[in-house]
């Protein structure tokens, strides 16, 4: 399979404008989600990767070859790109075998050879081949249905919210099962969702989408730990934002003098920091030489997993914090405490 | 009464009355058959002359339903899914044939092609006046698919044409066979058309067997034979309609992409107007012809006289009717149970019986253990009753659903006993289901020919039974305010079904 680029995509509906403006690299191979809140434009954007929509301006290409561009349209049916739906549409009148089959040449069918083997990618048991649609889990349907869109081997698959719609109990042990898919069949991917976990711990690329623009692209953990802006840090995850003043490689804040993650011209900035980056002790426990921050305990709150831990620093009351800390240390209000910071601190804004 | 548990007793009563009336055409052809015997039924069924009415009865009942299911699925696939200039002008256009009664297009299509008879003629009257009855339901089925399904297929490597047939279409067949049914039944019972036309069916011959002999064994025989085939029609349409039915997501889903038609627009838009054309403009445009002929003069005053007792008779048996199927469609909602559901389907089953075998068994009846109430208005409501009752559950039983039992509930937890419930929960609720089941059976009523004919009290002339009695009389010009009046009472029937038909699709 080549790359597949899609470049200055526009698109409105009516008034209301969807794309506006997008580019989109998928290398060959990878796995991309496309990450944003709902109404970004993401599930238009997909599409018309698809051949479902045309886009008002840009382009699409897969490798050397135009699909979509100006005077080009190539229609989805020759495009050889899979596709799973939000909700599986597995074809209601026909059984599990014969959705799977539906795009399978006469010769593919006899043989059951592909059959056999897509079955086996997703898991399912060949007593289930009879079965209609209304009669399987949600987590069945989305398995057949990815059997369906990789029967004949299409170079691109598009996965528009696949998991959205099934129980959170079912929603990971199926979104492992089709990552662990489409691994064997090396195939490049480009899932849409507006899940930051499912994002962040399915794809090896993320790109994240605001109002129909690309906010930034990049690995997961480039775009959890290096937010571009405000929004885009405050949208993946818990952030801690604060004001500070830049000095060559390092930021001066209420937490002290913290590196950054990025250079930056000096002056008044902020930035953030994720949640888990910083550390707390009992005052007295900490073992750190440097001069330390302070501060009291405000409220915790217990998840099982790990605690949040509200605090209220000595130096600022007015400003407030909030730590992800081990579950079993147990911090009653009023507890004062003393504040590290591990990494590097993001600027996101001035 | 254990199998209602919680049902107010006078509505358990009231339904299974009601079933049982359904069921009185049903108890007619057992007893008539049981009357004649063995031999005597075999001799007149197994003959020549039925025979050739079985074959012109089937022909023109399977080229009919042919004919309006490729036509309606081609028109509403045009409005629906197409470019087509003015989808909005059309799809009214192409539902208001439905209230144009058959026997009034057969007129309008004699009176402008006089030649126009036989098999050919009768088709395509029955085509012209009932294949909204399966554009309907096909356009709704059409709007109703996920396009999740379509763009899955094309994705998978499938052409335009290929998708159709492999995907649209399996998704279609309920609707499709649904009403290809209709048509089926509507034909099988069309009566004053094909007097008109010169053809003859089952139909046409019992009645000429019932003027001739009043309730004869052998017009009975062929009663016999028609509702066998009424019920052949009812099964094959439950045997092969069934099978996994479409599911819609929970998302709404997005709306279809219309076909662009470019070069196709001409044909197409010709093609829908020549079919509005030949089903609306053929009948109006020769009902106008004959109306300016005929001046002021035909708007006599026993024209008016027969509007009047229309209507009057009409909200009677709407009124009447909707009242009756209430506590059934209630029962079938809300105490869904073995007993309501097989009244339901009774009522049903009953409802595919022809008007005219309705008829010829309360004739029967009434003549032979209820004499006081023969000829009476009695007679004729229970008529419309078995006959109409089918359409009214249906729309009742939607009204009530919208109505949920938890609201019931709530109402009766504070303190409100079950009428007091009944009349200000469920009823105000359901007000719309009712309104469009009474304003059905209205339409229906005011257009009925054949009970009205057999069953109405010696004087009783509704529009109709006059309209066909000058058309008989080949009095076009006198007959013209009448089919006019018909047309005129029946034109809402199109904006209740347009409005059913988007409802059903969800939007």
């Amino acid at each position: 399979m080549n790359a597949v680029t899609a470049a200055g995509l526009a698109k409105k509906f009516g008034g209301v404008t969807a794309l506006a403006g997008v580019d989109v690299d998928l290398p060959a191979g990878s796995t991309t989600a496309l990450l944003g809140p709902s109404g970004c434009g993401k599930t238009t954007l997909l599409r018309i990767i698809a051949g479902f929509e045309k886009p008002d301006l840009g382009t699409v290409s897969v490798g050397s070859e135009m699909i979509t561009g100006p005077g080009i349209w190539k229609p989805a049916e020759r495009r050889s790109i899979g596709y799973v739906a939000q909700e599986g549409a597995l074809f209601p009148h026909l059984d599990v075998r014969r959705n799977i089959e539906f795009a399978l040449s006469r010769q593919e069918r006899r043989s059951g050879s592909r059959l056999a083997e897509l079955l086996d990618l997703v898991s399912l048991e060949s007593s289930q081949l009879q079965r209609f649609p209304h009669e399987l889990s949600g987590g069945q349907q989305q398995r057949v249905a990815l059997a369906r869109a990789l029967a004949r081997r299409p170079g691109l698959v598009l996965l528009d919210e696949p998991f959205a719609a099934l129980d959170a109990g079912l929603r990971s042990g199926t979104r492992d099962l089709v990552a662990a898919a489409l691994a064997v069949e090396k195939v490049t991917t480009l899932l849409v969702t507006h899940d930051q976990q499912e994002a962040l711990s399915f794809a090896d690329r993320v790109v994240v989408m605001r109002d129909g623009r690309v906010v930034q692209t990049g690995t997961p953990r480039e775009v959890y730990s290096q937010p571009a802006n405000r929004w885009s840090a405050a949208f993946l995850g818990d952030a801690v934002e604060l004001r500070g003043t830049v000095r060559g490689d390092r930021i001066s804040c209420a937490l002290g003098l913290l590196p950054l993650s990025a250079t930056c011209p000096d002056g008044e900035v902020t930035v953030v920091l994720r949640p888990e980056q910083l550390l707390i002790d009992r005052m007295g426990d900490s073992s750190s030489d440097e001069a330390p921050v302070i501060a009291q305990v405000v409220e915790t709150r217990y998840f099982g997993h790990d605690s949040v831990v509200g605090l209220r620093l000595a130096a600022d009351p007015e400003l407030r914090l909030t730590v992800r800390t081990a579950a079993d240390v147990n911090l009653g209000p009023g507890t004062r405490v003393t504040v590290r910071v591990r990494g590097a601190a993001t600027v996101v804004g001035p | 009464m254990s199998l209602f548990r919680g049902a107010p007793p006078v509505f358990v009563v009231l339904a299974a009355a009601v079933a049982l009336l359904s069921l009185v055409p049903v108890a007619f052809i057992v007893q008539s058959l049981v009357q004649a015997g063995p031999a005597r039924a075999k001799a007149l069924i197994w003959r020549p002359r039925v025979g050739e009415l079985l074959l012109n009865t089937g022909l023109l009942t399977v080229l009919s339903m042919a004919a309006c299911a490729v036509l309606g699925t081609a028109c509403a696939f045009l409005i629906e899914r197409t470019t087509v200039p003015g989808a909005r002008f059309w799809a009214p256009m192409l539902v208001t044939p439905l209230a144009v009664p058959a026997f009034v297009t057969s007129y309008g299509w004699v009176s402008v092609v006089p030649g126009i008879d036989g098999l050919f003629g009768a088709t395509l009257i029955m085509t012209l006046a009932y294949f909204p009855l399966v554009l309907l339901p096909v356009a709704g089925a059409l709007r109703g698919t996920d396009p999740a399904w379509e763009e899955q297929a094309r994705s998978l490597g499938l052409g335009p044409v290929r998708t159709f047939r492999r995907v649209t279409l399996p998704q279609l067949r309920p609707a499709l066979l649904g009403g290809s049914l209709l048509v089926g039944l509507h034909t099988l019972a069309e009566f004053g058309a094909f007097q008109n036309l010169g053809f003859s069916t089952f139909t046409t011959a019992i009645y000429e067997q019932y003027q001739s002999t009043f309730a004869s064994t052998a017009g009975n025989m062929l009663a016999v034979v028609l509702v066998v085939c009424c019920l052949v029609l009812v099964a094959a349409e439950f045997g092969l309609g069934r099978g996994p039915v479409a599911r819609t997501g929970s998302g709404s889903p997005r709306p279809h992409r219309r076909v662009s038609l470019g070069w196709w627009n001409i044909p197409a838009v010709s093609g829908l107007v020549a079919v509005v054309g030949a089903a609306l403009g053929v009948p109006v445009s020769s009902v106008v012809h004959w109306l300016v002929l005929g001046g002021r003069a035909v708007w006599t005053s026993t024209l008016w006289d027969s509007a009047v007792s229309t209507v009057a008779l009409a909200a009677g048996a709407a009124l009447f009717t909707t009242a009756l199927a209430f506590p059934a469609a209630y029962l079938a909602v809300r105490h869904r149970g073995r007993v309501s559901a097989v009244a339901e389907r009774v009522s049903y089953v009953a409802g595919a019986v022809p008007s005219l075998v309705v008829g010829l068994a309360l004739v029967t009846l009434t003549v032979h253990y209820v004499k006081p109430i023969y000829q009476t208005y009695v007679t004729l409501f229970i008529a419309y009753v078995v006959l109409l009752l089918p359409r009214a559950l249906v729309s009742i039983r939607s009204g009530l659903t919208q109505s949920r039992v938890e609201l019931e509930e709530a109402s009766r937890a504070l303190g409100k006993s079950r009428l007091v419930t009944l009349a200000r929960i469920t009823v105000p609720l359901a007000s719309p289901g009712l309104a469009v089941a009474a304003t059905l059976v209205f339409l229906a009523a005011a257009t009925e020919l054949t009970a009205t004919l057999m069953l109405g009290p010696t004087g009783l002339r509704t529009l109709s039974t006059r309209f066909w009695s000058l058309s008989g009389s080949i009095d076009y010009v006198a007959a013209a305010p009448y089919a006019a009046l018909l047309i005129v009472i029946s034109l809402p029937v199109t904006f209740f079904l347009l409005q059913q038909s988007r409802r059903a699709a969800g939007r």
